[in-house]
Parts: structure tokens; C-alpha cells; sequence
């Protein structure tokens, strides 16, 4: 349990934190350094924690408790990522990062046939006759502006033969991809003030103790 | 320096003064602006309603502290609604800071205070490793957590886990995620392999790129705040999300407003260089 | 070869598992394995800075030596107190939560500025390109606030049919290029040809 005196604390600096962070927006300040190393070690720190409790969890207390003798091998070759910093037995990181590499490859790559590529065909396969104009046109639409966007990554023609042959899908696929991310901005834009929003809320309902009207 | 070209350049402070008003004079005084129920939001709300009591829902978190202002609204609404209709849910999380999501969730859902835990929710606590824990957990959830939840008390303890081992006896999966893979990682492991239906809460600017997948392959999508407020619509209970959404409003009118001035701006230079 | 190995026998266990267990049994075990090295990863951005900020202490700049210092600190302070006490609930949270939140809801919000002021300065009919990006951020921006609506309540099909037609379409495409991409990556790591991730030698 929270005592009230240190939360009260707690929402003073806070608040205090907030507005070193957008002392930012006037002039880099080592006001902001501090901040940013402040929550660099905050989270470092925490995650670590977070990821000791978690090995304690699922390898150690399963080794000694239930026998499952397997778990020394990623205890030990686990540990051997963090040679990463050594020059000299930098090699030895490999192992783990190999083991993660190939087991997500693995995993992956047999599901994303399915899950990213025919699928996402299949749900491009949009009727275009025997339905009302304004879904055709739709349809039809969605269907080209795949076709452009996706042959515009196609870098294994020469671009000389690319603009002379097919210059104009290129172009098309390049408007297409303008209007999703423009789409995606917008979007952006939306996401980043119900940051500033949460920020600003803390400011003026919890450290000020304003109510809204 | 000539007028056109002053209000094309205007000082950046300027605009974070009226960026700063934009948004402190709606929070201090809503207006109440009604907003419109989107299908994206619909989708996993009707899924929802479909279940039948004693389904089992998994909430998979990947956010934490600093997700909170727009993955708050979401996640109450929609956890207040799986309870509400007496669906179990399992939690879980794949990011270092979802164990205190989750412990959020549990201290801001009044409905959770009626529910018992290990028979109508369960917390399995944190997996680590991305697209290895996806599958490592839909393939044998027991197996994932080492057989315990994340207070350590063994599965088999644990009314609710009795029928759930794998994606295959889950009923939904609803991934909330501010960032990554995660929600096409969810399809990948989940839904292929098991042909669990899957939803998801997403920070906005990755609203876009999941579309494609709605609604053949996702249920529904929940567009991070403003989805919060059209899921609180449905359920009836207004909070964080509806109240944000006035200034949020707000502020795109001065967005608005700024990007006209630097066009009229720059159509005046253009008309002064001829 | 060890991603080879690992990589090969999870593609075999999806496509054999149900005529032959053993293979299910053996890459839930191999998953395992992974799970517990990935927790193991995590350490290692902790471990690269307090060696890199150890260097910075040692050197001569006051500021660099006091900043560098105090992050060691809370990475030793946070750390120590989060393995002795729960770090979700009580005052380990509450201060975690100050400085996550303080600092980091806020650090993220500076965006909202930048990415207004860009707007403001970049979003110009100059092209046709440039065109596009600005209207269709126009419409979505718009589509997604309420004030859309109360000003124009045409702007909801506007936005619905933004969205559903061409941002599905063009997401589609590079869903479609980056699977593609993807799959040629993993199996160029598998077969050894791509070895960038271990530091570009074998």
C-alpha cells in the first residue's frame, strides 16, 4: 500500500518530469539530457528485473522442482548473448542468437504463406461483374491499386526498362502509396495528442487539482 | 521579408502555444461532440455479444505505462463488457511492462471485484520471445507459463485453465499492442494453425496498416483512443476516451488551420516571384 | 547451421506434427529453450549501457560524468528492487510509473508538436505526390475526430471509403511485397547465404 504523502510526492515530480521534458520544445537543455537518461535507467533497470522474475519462473523453478533437467542447456547457452559487449568472445553469441533466429524463422515463415500471402490474395479475388456499379468500381479499385503498389517493388527489372516499358504503374503505384500514407499520418497525428492529451490531463486534474467543467 | 513569406514561416513556438490552448480548453470544458460507431468497432463488439456465457476470451497485452493514455479506454470498455456477459478471460502478456497493464486493468474494471479470480480470470503473467512466444503459447499455454499463473499458483489449481491448453479451446483472442507484429503475429500462430478468431486494440497510427486485414482475418479493430470512445458508446458508459475525443478535435482544427496558412502562403509567393 | 537445425525442425514439426507427436513434443521443448534465451536478450541493453556509461564516468566532461552515473544508478536501483519486490503493484510501481509516465507518455507527446509543425511546413500542392499525401491526411484526420462529422457528416463515408478502398488496397501491396520479401529473407538465413544477423560472418 501507497502512503497519501507519497503520492502526493509521487505526482509532484512527477508533474516536475513533464515539464523538464517539454523545456524541449523551447531549447535542447541538459534539463532534457537528464530526463532521458533518467528514464533510460528507469527502464533499463526494470527490465531487468522483469526479466530475472521471468527466467526464475519459467527455467528455474520447473529445473529444480519438476524435473525438467532439459532447461540447463538455455541457462547456460542463454547467458552467452551478453558476451555480445566482449571483443574477444564476442563469437560465442552466436549460439543463442542463432537458436532465437532459427526458431522464429521456423515459425514463421511456414504461417506467413498462409496467413499474409494467400489470404491477403484471396481477399483481393473481389467480384467486379454481377454486383451494384459503386462496389465494382470499388472492387476493381482495390484490385489495380494492388497490382500497381506491388509491382512497384519489383527491382529485379533494370529501371531504364522499367520507365520505358511500365513507367506509368510505377507512377501510379507511387500515388497509391502517397494516399495510404497520408492515410497513416492522419492517423499518426490523432495517436501522438492522446499522448499529449494523457501528459497535459495529468497536469491540470492531478497536479493542479482542476475540474472540468 | 515579405508577408507571404513570414506566415509560410512562422515561428514553430507559435504553433505549440495554440497546440497547447487546443487541447487544455476542451479538456477544462467538453463539449460532448456525438461520435459515430465505426464497423471496425462493431466487428469485435458483435463478436462479443455472440459468445455465449462461459466462453473464454484471451487478452493479450503488449503495453504498459507509457501505452496508457490511449490504451486505457479501450481495454476497460472491453473487459467490462466481456464480464458483463459472463465470458472468462484469461490474461497475459508478451511485453515486460504488461504485468503492471494487467494489474491496471484488474485495480480499474469495477466489474473484476465481482468476479472471482482463477474461475472467471486468470493472469498467466508475462512470455518472453515474440513470435516464439505467440506460438509457444498457442500451442500449449500450460507448457508456455511452466505451469503456473503469474502469482505462481500451479494451473491445475485454477478452475478456469482446466479445459484451456491450447489457441484451440479459446474462444477469441483479443491482442491489444502499441507497437511490432503483434497482431499479424497473432494470425501467424493463432489463427492459422487453430483457426482461433482474433481481434485487436492498436495504438492508431497502426490502425491503417491492419485494415487489410478486417474483416476476413481480424474480427474487429479498435483504433486506439477514438475506437475507445465508440466501444464506450456501445457499452454505455462514456469515460476517458469520449471526454479526449472534443480535444482532440480541437486541435485538428488548428492543425487545419496552420496547413492552410502555409498553402495560401506559398500560393502568394508563388503569384510575388511572377 | 544451428539456425539451420532450429529453424528446419520447426518447419518440420508444421508440417508433420500430427503424423508423428514426437516432433510436437520436441518444438515445444525447442520453444522453450527460446523463450528462456529471449528473456536471457533482455539483459543485454541493460549490460551494453552500464559498460558504455562506466566508460563515461571514467572520462573527463562533469556533465557526462554526473548524467552517466545517475543512469547506473537507477539501472542498479530499479533493477535490485524489482527482483526483491513486485514490481507491479505498491511503491516500486508508483515510482517506476512517475518516471514512465512523467517522462515517457511526455517524451512521445512532443511528437504531436513536431508532427503538426511538419504538417504545417511540408504540406504543400507542389506535386502531385505531395498533393495526395495532404488530402488524404486531411480526410483521415477528420474522419477520426467527431468534429468531421458535426462539420460535414459526409466526411464518415469519405473516411470509411479512404480506409476500405484505396489504404486497404495500398497496405495490401505491401503486405503482400513485404511477405514476400520475408519468406526469400528466412529461407536465404536458413540455407547460411544471409549471415548479416551474426555480424556478417559465418
Amino acid at each position: 500500500m501507497v502512503s497519501e504523502l507519497e503520492m502526493l510526492v509521487s505526482i509532484w515530480i512527477q508533474a516536475a518530469f513533464s515539464l523538464m521534458v517539454y523545456t524541449f520544445l523551447v531549447k535542447p537543455t541538459v534539463i532534457y539530457e537528464f530526463v532521458t537518461h533518467t528514464i533510460v535507467g528507469a527502464v533499463s533497470g526494470y527490465t531487468v528485473a522483469v526479466a530475472v522474475r521471468n527466467i526464475y519462473k519459467l527455467a528455474w523453478i520447473p529445473l529444480t522442482t519438476a524435473g525438467q533437467f532439459l532447461l540447463i542447456i538455455p541457462l547456460i547457452v542463454g547467458p552467452l548473448i551478453l558476451l555480445r559487449i566482449s571483443k574477444k568472445y564476442a563469437w560465442l553469441s552466436r549460439y543463442p542468437t542463432s537458436v532465437m533466429i532459427g526458431l522464429g524463422i521456423g515459425l514463421s515463415i511456414t504461417r506467413y504463406v498462409e496467413a499474409q500471402f494467400i489470404m491477403q490474395i484471396k481477399a483481393t479475388l473481389l467480384p467486379v461483374f454481377g454486383v451494384a456499379p459503386l462496389i465494382a468500381f470499388n472492387n476493381l479499385l482495390i484490385v489495380i491499386i494492388v497490382l500497381v503498389t506491388t509491382s512497384y517493388f519489383i527491382f529485379t527489372i533494370p529501371k531504364v526498362t522499367r520507365s520505358r516499358s511500365y513507367g506509368w504503374i510505377e507512377k501510379l503505384g507511387r500515388y497509391a502509396m502517397m494516399i495510404g500514407f497520408g492515410a497513416t499520418y492522419g492517423s499518426a497525428v490523432v495517436s501522438r495528442l492522446t499522448d499529449l492529451l494523457g501528459s497535459v490531463s495529468h497536469l491540470l486534474f492531478q497536479w493542479l487539482r482542476l475540474v472540468p467543467g | 521579408m515579405s508577408i507571404a513569406h513570414k506566415l509560410g514561416n512562422l515561428d514553430r513556438r507559435i504553433i505549440y502555444v495554440f497546440i497547447f490552448l487546443s487541447v487544455i480548453w476542451p479538456l477544462l470544458s467538453p463539449i460532448g461532440l456525438p461520435i459515430e460507431v465505426l464497423p471496425y468497432t462493431t466487428g469485435l463488439y458483435d463478436a462479443i455479444e455472440e459468445l455465449p456465457a462461459g466462453s473464454t476470451v484471451v487478452m493479450s497485452y503488449t503495453w504498459g505505462q507509457t501505452e496508457l493514455p490511449w490504451a486505457k479506454s479501450p481495454t476497460k470498455a472491453v473487459t467490462t463488457h466481456l464480464l458483463s456477459r459472463d465470458i472468462n478471460v484469461i490474461f497475459l502478456t508478451y511485453g515486460v511492462t504488461g504485468p503492471w497493464a494487467i494489474e491496471y486493468t484488474f485495480a480499474n474494471v469495477p466489474l473484476i471485484s465481482e468476479k472471482e479470480y482463477g474461475v472467471d480470470y486468470v493472469n498467466l503473467g508475462f512470455i518472453a520471445g515474440g513470435e516464439m512466444a505467440y506460438a509457444a503459447v498457442a500451442n500449449d499455454m500450460w507448457e508456455a507459463v511452466a505451469g503456473r499463473d503469474y502469482y505462481q499458483t500451479e494451473l491445475e489449481d485454477i478452475p478456469l485453465m482446466t479445459n484451456i491448453h491450447d489457441a484451440g479451446d479459446v474462444d477469441l483472442v483479443i491482442t491489444v499492442t502499441g507497437g511490432g507484429d503483434n497482431p499479424a503475429g497473432h494470425l501467424r500462430q493463432w489463427q492459422v494453425p487453430f483457426g482461433t478468431p482474433v481481434a485487436i486494440i492498436v495504438y492508431g497510427v497502426l490502425f491503417p496498416a491492419n485494415v487489410p486485414y478486417f474483416p476476413e482475418q481480424i474480427l474487429g479493430i479498435i483504433n486506439g483512443i477514438r475506437g475507445g470512445a465508440e466501444y464506450e458508446a456501445l457499452i454505455g458508459a462514456p469515460s476517458a476516451g469520449t471526454s479526449w475525443m472534443d480535444a482532440i478535435s480541437a486541435a485538428h482544427i488548428v492543425m487545419a488551420f496552420f496547413i492552410i496558412l502555409g498553402n495560401v502562403a506559398y500560393i502568394l509567393e508563388k503569384m510575388e516571384k511572377r | 547451421m544451428v539456425t539451420a537445425i532450429f529453424g528446419i525442425s520447426m518447419i518440420l514439426s508444421y508440417f508433420f506434427s500430427k503424423s508423428i507427436p514426437a516432433l510436437n513434443t520436441i518444438s515445444n521443448e525447442l520453444m522453450t529453450w527460446g523463450k528462456i534465451m529471449s528473456a536471457f536478450a533482455l539483459f543485454l541493453g541493460a549490460t551494453t549501457m552500464t559498460v558504455s556509461h562506466i566508460r563515461k564516468v571514467q572520462g573527463k566532461d562533469p556533465k557526462e560524468r554526473f548524467l552517466s552515473s545517475w543512469l547506473i544508478i537507477l539501472i542498479i536501483v530499479f533493477s535490485v528492487a524489482g527482483i526483491l519486490f513486485e514490481p507491479t503493484v505498491g511503491s516500486y510501481a508508483l515510482w517506476y510509473n512517475v518516471v514512465a509516465m512523467g517522462i515517457g507518455i511526455s517524451t512521445e507527446s512532443l511528437l504531436a508538436f513536431y508532427i503538426m509543425v511538419a504538417a504545417y511546413r511540408a504540406f504543400r500542392f507542389k506535386t502531385v505526390e505531395s498533393s495526395l499525401l495532404m488530402i488524404s491526411c486531411f480526410i483521415t484526420m477528420f474522419w477520426s475526430a467527431p468534429v468531421g462529422a458535426a462539420i460535414w457528416p459526409g466526411i464518415t463515408e469519405l473516411g470509411n471509403w479512404l480506409m476500405n478502398v484505396p489504404n486497404k488496397a495500398t497496405t495490401r501491396g505491401i503486405i503482400l511485397g513485404i511477405a514476400v520479401g520475408t519468406i526469400s529473407l528466412g529461407i536465404r538465413m536458413i540455407m547460411g547465404k544471409e549471415t548479416a544477423y551474426l555480424g556478417g560472418e559465418e
